[in-house]
């Protein structure tokens, strides 16, 4: 099946004119298939972390919302150990007037904002909750290990 | 998919394909603007405004603004068929137009109806020129043919020149007819071909060598003679076939008509051949006999000739004739007996078996035995039918007269009783009349005595003397006793 001409723009702009702290790249064999790159926003603790991430457009997008998922290991209330990223807009609040470029945008938010009353991994979340300052260290020590350039 | 000469404005880009407005829709709850497509479909995934994410159904959709239309239809697009080489830029609303009309890059199909090829609209002409199914003339005689069946018209031309194969002069084809029957080295066959001379070779060998050797040509005379008696033998041999064919017909006629007449007849055949014929002509007949009699002895063509002299009433009494001369199954089918007739009636009726228990077998004693003329009823024959309604109205007739009877009977006595109570009261009558008699006598009597000097005993004394004979003589009265006296 041809790749819709919507596709073929938003890839065009995410590499001519890359969001900052975001690379996405797509697969040759596969123009539906990104290898994406997230920088750790300054001022979190993922600072001068640089995070893996696939994500697939499935047959449906833009109807139906972009697959994310992590690649690095991260502590983070949102992201499970296999990557899974708990965010509503890849979920029910998805809409066809977003894109590519907004979801990693909004996952470099979720990265400064951690939300753990809303967790995936519970046991971070928790640590989140009950010692702040401890969990953001394990976070850095994780960012340090796994996400150094 | 349009490509735009620069890039649109922002405002005009659907946030759903990313690409200028077609068809631009716009939410009549939120005011926000799609593709029609886009947001149609959207809206089925998920009914909120992709925007805002306020509720929204397809009803909400109503078309944009014209302006928001005419800005999307004047945008600057490139043709589509670019990468085959139209460089031609044009508004959006014109390239259905640019696409049907004017653009040299579209595929057409040849205007001449054989050839199949699609065409650049620019190579028409070019194409026009090659195309192997155009038009073109003959440079000889001049007719349009088609460029495709030009070679072939060569080879046939009649203006174009054409070689003879055995002497190797040259000629225009229309002549070569008259050349093949003049040219001395022509290849023929003998002038005896027909009567079996395999001699084949150049014209001026026939009449030079030839006709000097050849075994058929000394007897030519006799090929004459021989071919003339034959075709007249032919002549007369098709006209004899035609005459066989016709009498054939004939006799399929006729045979046809005997049938009929025996299923007709049924049973009641042999009792009727005598008199009954079949509507035969004398001239069948006669076709009829030429053609069974085949073998002439003299005595078959004489009968044969009886027949035709007195052809109506002798024509059975010629069968018989016939049978006994010829083959006898020859003429069987022709006088067919209805055997499972037969078998059904006497199973019916108990009373035709008896007539009919002489014939159960062949055909040749049904001939010759002398038939009783008793019909036998309850046939399935038309005029068996006609018998059996007879049979109906006989029985219709003795119900009619049981019932007549009848009613004479009711007639009969109604009429007797009625004398009886006549009778009856006549008696009485007779017997009032006695009495008064009696009563008139006894006066008289009364008057004699009174006048002869005795007193009357009276009346009374009478009619207790004369009371005794009344009383014995009511017993015999068959009427009912007490009557009005």
């Amino acid at each position: 099946m041809a790749l819709p001409k919507r596709i073929i723009k938003e890839t065009e702009r995410l590499v001519a004119d890359p969001a900052p702290g975001i690379t996405a790249a797509p697969h040759e064999d596969n123009l539906r298939y990104f290898d994406v790159t997230i920088q750790g926003p300054d001022g979190s603790p993922f600072q001068q972390g640089v995070f893996h991430l696939e994500l697939f457009l499935p047959e449906e997008y833009p109807m139906s919302p972009p697959k994310v998922r992590f690649l690095t290991k991260i502590y983070h209330p949102n992201i499970d150990k296999l990557g899974r990223i708990c965010l509503d807009i890849l979920k029910d609040k998805w809409s066809p007037a977003l894109q590519i470029r907004t979801v990693l945008l909004s996952i470099q938010a979720l990265l400064s904002a951690p939300n753990p009353d809303d967790p995936l991994a519970t046991d971070v979340a928790k640590h989140y909750k009950e010692d702040e300052k401890d969990a953001q260290r394990v976070s850095r020590e994780w960012t340090e290990k796994y996400a150094s350039k | 998919m349009m490509d735009y000469v620069e890039q649109p404005n922002s405002n005009l880009i659907c946030c759903i394909c990313h690409a200028p407005f077609t068809n631009p829709t716009t939410a009549r709850t939120c005011l926000h603007t799609f593709c029609h497509d886009c947001i149609a479909v959207a809206v089925q995934h998920s009914p909120q405004c992709p925007i805002d994410r306020s509720s929204l159904s397809l009803d909400d959709l109503s078309p944009a603004n014209p302006i928001v239309k005419h800005l999307v239809d004047e945008l600057i697009i490139e043709c589509p068929n670019r990468v085959s080489g139209c460089t031609q830029t044009f508004q959006r609303q014109l390239l259905s137009a640019h696409v049907k009309d004017s653009c040299l890059y579209v595929e057409i199909p040849c205007s001449e109806e054989q050839c199949d090829k699609l065409i650049l609209r620019k190579d028409v002409g070019k194409h026009k020129d090659a195309c192997v199914y155009r038009s073109t003339q003959c440079d000889g005689c001049g007719t349009t043919i088609k460029y495709s069946d030009l070679s072939t018209h060569n080879s046939e031309c009649p203006s174009k020149s054409a070689m003879c194969s055995f002497c190797f002069e040259e000629f225009p084809r229309s002549q070569s007819q008259a050349h093949a029957a003049t040219c001395l080295d022509y290849e023929i066959p003998c002038t005896q071909a027909n009567n079996g001379c395999s001699w084949t070779g150049p014209r001026h060998q026939l009449s030079d060598e030839h006709v000097l050797s050849c075994p058929y040509e000394a007897i030519k005379g006799f090929f004459f003679i021989n071919s003339a008696q034959l075709s007249s033998l032919n002549t007369e041999n098709a006209a004899l076939r035609q005459k066989v064919y016709a009498l054939e017909s004939v006799v399929q006629t006729m045979r046809r008509d005997i049938q009929t007449f025996t299923n007709v007849l049924g049973p009641w055949y042999r009792s009727h051949i005598q008199s009954e014929t079949p509507p035969i002509t004398p001239s069948s007949i006669n076709a009829f006999d030429h053609l069974f009699s085949a073998p002439p002895g003299p005595s078959s063509s004489s009968s044969s000739r009886t027949t035709t002299n007195q052809a109506q009433p002798s024509f059975s009494a010629d069968h018989g004739e016939l049978t006994a001369h010829n083959d006898i199954d020859a003429l069987a089918p022709y006088f067919p007996l209805p055997h499972e007739h037969a078998f059904q009636e006497s199973h019916n009726n108990p009373r035709s078996r008896r007539s009919f228990s002489g014939i159960v077998d062949p055909h040749l004693s049904q001939r010759t035995l002398p038939l009783t003329p008793v019909a036998p009823l309850n046939l399935s024959t038309s005029l068996e039918g006609s018998l059996s309604s007879l049979r109906d109205s006989i029985a219709a007739v003795s119900t009619s007269v049981d019932s007549l009877a009848r009613r004479n009977d009711i007639a009969l006595t109604n009429e007797s009783m009625r004398l009886n109570e006549e009778l009856g009261s006549l008696k009485y009558a007779v017997h009032g009349i006695r009495l008064q008699l009696h009563r008139l006598m006894m006066d008289r009597n009364a008057q004699v005595t009174e006048r002869g000097g005795e007193p009357p005993s009276g009346p009374p004394g009478n009619q207790t003397i004369f009371y005794p004979p009344i009383s014995m003589m009511t017993p015999s009265f068959p009427g009912p006793p007490g009557t009005k006296l």
